[in-house]
């Protein structure tokens, strides 16, 4: 096994680099959830950014454009779907399931029709990686803390913006009713259902980002199908490993991107384990977290309920 | 037309069902600085009529008038931006956020200026007279508390006209005078008060006026002053009903020892207070109550002397036929009516049917050797059932949870009897029923004594324990501190439930 400084530095930068979309995804899930939706849809709209990605970036050229048209693509499908969930109270995860399964077949319809394989990505670098002067040079952690993708320390600012809102501002204070009481917010005169909707809304902008990521910065503008390989499934596990709370799910999305990063850099660094033990990793971890936190008192009151005025 | 009036309501119907409406052309007032008692039978339509004031649902016909003007309710906001609170039967508390956390949620953005810290919190509730602790979640605090958060919340909001939906189920009869003095001083400063209610002794003692609505039509609508108790229950059932005697004390106590408790004790939890060295010996032919302030161990004894709860310390003995302490798991004593019908006593969402015959199902009158179903032989039983308890169905295959409240305790109940078990224990067995429907039970549980069984009735309604029991024990603080004979002297059994042992009698 070969581990030194340069090794860990590459492992430390790969694992920070991968837990970005995760990171991403599961803020925006954190905010269903503290809404009372369990939108297990989230891969989905992970994949439907992840291919708005990369057709927003064919059409334009231009990878800031691609990003938005990802964006877009997955709020647009979060609509779909909250139409689903928030507005017609279907069962979250019947639905979620179902939208995963419609996402998959669909961009990977959408991949053979609008995207062009003979593509050539223009430089993706500003998306990339910003290094910030003189920290990235920094031996072995700089790289992994400083010379990440704009999007990435967008999502940890984010993660902190959260955090006050969730806890000290008025609709966060309606977020955390909605999830927690349903029909105690209803009779304070709280709009259930909008706040719902727009909580999927948001979480969809999120998995949008966080699919773009995916395919912009992680794999050089290429839409693979499948692309987000059940990372969407990580995310909500990373939810309940944070217990809720943003500042924790910044930690988590980075022991899973650790996990992840295995998967990659394992052998390089001569890890003795057969390849499929490290895939499975991440999982084992998510599957950790569901048996560990899944029934947590951290878990708003109301998740996974959908809300039926006047239902006992 | 009433000049004082502050809300009308004209001419209201609605049905949720089309055919079968649950109100029919109601219209009423409420008038500022009055207490207003509305009775009725339960799907009698009170609950709906409130809910239509503050906008939990449309009216399909008529409308609010509030100071004759036209108001239109779409949602609890518009009721609330319209001066009007609502204090729900079951809270509408979110139950993890602090007192703080829920007035601040459900304030108008006028009164949320006032709110920001906590401590100004404090002093609001303070001021109108209605201390409550702030910054711990509202799960944690006793009903009472959560009851009394909610009435702040109408306040903070500068509610004209507050609605209470059956407020005095979860107090204690220590604690009833008690808060209607506290609706009385929200009245006098010039508030409209409404109470939905069971219970026709509060009505005459503290309300100023009082309607009755009966199979969702309005049947009378006046002062209180002049009513009796009789009339108002002609107004609720359509006909005279005399209060039966029920024959409290005509039970033998020398019947054979059904069940024995001797010094059984079970550790205190936070919210109740365990037992302590409980000795109770129940009898055939007997009705025994057990009177006291919720959560003085009543949980624990139902438990103990169903056989669900081994007891940590004594012992508990049953005759053979009352239940099976040597079953390898502990099985539940058949004649069992919890205190909870939604969650211990009914699957909500399974047929009447199989409800009614759950603790049989397996028998072979109603399953064959295999385990496949005989459910031509299970409806008819159900329906014989149903017939003889007069529970009200379309069908036996209707669930439990359409139906009212009255009528799945009637399952309930009858389940309890069905067998030819020699113990029945019920708690608290008539709770949110109404007049009729409560005395149905009591009969039929005086009955089941008259029948030779060992009758155990714990309930925190005295007036109920009075008529049916003939020896009432009072439990205080896990212990029991008193054992009185039919006829029982009320102002005595009042002193025991609150705690003075100075009165106790050696059980």
């Amino acid at each position: 096994m070969v581990f030194d400084a340069v090794t860990f530095g590459l492992l430390l930068a790969s694992a920070v680099r991968l837990s970005a979309p995760i990171l991403l995804a599961s803020l925006g899930e954190l905010v269903c959830e503290r809404g009372g939706v369990l939108n297990i849809g989230l891969e989905g709209l992970m994949l439907f950014g992840a291919f708005g990605a990369v057709l927003g970036l064919q059409w334009t050229g231009e990878p800031v454009l691609g990003v938005l048209c990802g964006v877009a693509a997955g709020a647009g499908a979060a609509i779909v779907l909250a139409v689903a969930v928030a507005v017609l109270r279907a069962d979250s995860v019947v639905a979620g399931i179902g939208f995963n399964i419609l996402a998959l077949g669909g961009t990977s319809l959408g991949r053979e029709l609008l995207l062009s394989p003979s593509f050539t990505a223009p430089s993706l670098r500003a998306l990339a990686s910003w290094r910030i002067p003189g920290l990235w040079e920094v031996p072995v952690v700089g790289r992994a803390f400083f010379g990440q993708s704009p999007l990435l320390y967008g999502g940890i600012v984010l993660a902190i913006v959260l955090w006050a809102v969730i806890r000290h501002s008025r609709p966060g204070l309606v977020l955390r009713a909605v999830g927690e009481g349903a029909s105690a917010a209803d009779a304070a005169g709280i709009p259930v259902t909008a706040v719902r909707f727009a909580a999927m809304v948001f979480c969809g902008l999120l998995a949008g980002i966080a699919g773009a990521y995916l395919t912009l910065v992680a794999s050089g503008g290429v839409f693979t199908d499948n692309v987000t390989a059940g990372r969407g499934y990580l995310a909500v596990a990373v939810v309940i490993f944070g217990r809720w709370k943003p500042l924790w799910i910044v930690l988590a999305s980075l022991l899973f991107g650790c996990a992840d990063a295995l998967q990659y850099q394992g052998q390089a660094i001569g890890l003795a384990l057969p390849a499929p033990l490290l895939l499975m990793f991440p999982f084992l971890l998510a599957l950790l977290a569901w048996i560990v936190m899944g029934r947590s008192d951290a878990a708003p009151g109301d998740l996974g309920v959908p809300f039926i005025r006047g239902a006992r | 037309m009433d000049p004082d009036a502050l809300l009308r309501l004209t001419g209201v119907s609605k049905s949720f069902v089309p055919g079968h409406p649950v109100l029919e052309n109601v219209s009423m007032s409420f008038r500022r600085g009055e207490l207003h008692a509305v009775l009725g039978e339960n799907g009698a339509g009170k609950s709906t009529m409130l809910n239509i004031v503050f906008g939990l649902h449309q009216p399909d016909e008529g409308g609010l008038l509030l100071d004759g003007r036209q108001v239109i309710h779409r949602s609890p906001s518009d009721a609330i931006a319209n001066g009007i609170g609502m204090v729900h039967q079951h809270f509408k508390l979110v139950p993890s956020f602090t007192a703080g956390e829920n007035l601040r949620l459900a304030a108008t953005p006028a009164a949320r200026r006032r709110l920001s810290r906590d401590a100004d919190i404090g002093r609001l509730a303070e001021s109108f007279g209605l201390p409550i602790p702030i910054d711990i979640p509202v799960a944690q605090l006793p009903l009472a508390l959560q009851q009394r958060v909610e009435i702040v919340k109408a306040l903070v909001n500068e509610a004209a006209l507050i609605l209470f939906d059956e407020p005095t189920t979860i107090l204690g009869p220590e604690e009833i005078a008690g808060f209607y003095a506290v609706l009385r001083r929200l009245a006098a400063d010039g508030r409209g008060i409404v109470v939905v209610t069971h219970h026709l002794a509060e009505v005459l003692d503290h309300a100023d006026r009082v309607t009755v609505i009966r199979h969702g039509r309005l049947v009378s609508s006046g002062p209180v002053a002049g009513r009796s108790r009789a009339d108002l229950v002609r107004d609720i059932v359509g006909r005279s009903l005399e209060l039966e005697p029920l024959a409290a004390g005509q039970g033998r106590a020398d019947g054979d020892v059904v069940a024995r408790l001797e010094k059984v004790s079970l550790a205190p939890r936070p919210s109740s207070a365990g037992l302590r060295d409980v000795s109770l010996e129940l009898r055939r032919g007997e009705v025994v109550g057990v009177a006291g302030v919720e959560g003085n161990g009543q949980r624990e004894l139902f438990d103990v002397v169903a056989g669900l709860v081994s007891p940590e310390r004594g012992t508990v003995t049953w005759m053979s036929g009352a239940a099976d302490p040597s079953a390898p798991e502990r099985v539940a004593a058949p004649g069992l009516v919890p205190e909870d019908r939604h969650r211990e006593g009914l699957v909500l969402d399974l047929p009447v049917s199989l409800n009614l015959l759950l603790d049989r199902i397996g028998e072979p009158a109603f399953s064959t050797p295999a385990g496949r179903l005989r459910h031509a032989d299970i409806a008819s039983h159900a329906r014989s059932m149903c017939a003889e308890a007069d529970v009200r169905t379309h069908s036996v295959e209707q669930t439990p949870r359409t139906l009212s409240g009255g009528n799945q305790q009637k399952i309930v109940l009858a389940r309890a009897l069905a067998g030819d078990s020699l113990m029945v224990v019920v708690h608290q067995p008539t709770r949110g029923l109404d007049f009729a429907a409560s005395e149905e039970v009591l009969r039929r549980l005086r009955a089941a004594a008259g029948e030779g069984r060992a009758v155990l009735v714990i309930s925190s309604h005295l007036d109920e324990l009075l008529r049916i029991s003939d020896r009432i024990v009072v439990i205080y603080g896990g212990r029991i501190v008193g054992q009185l004979s039919a006829p029982v002297d009320r102002e005595r059994l009042g002193v025991l439930m609150t705690g003075d042992e100075r009165e106790a009698v050696p059980a």
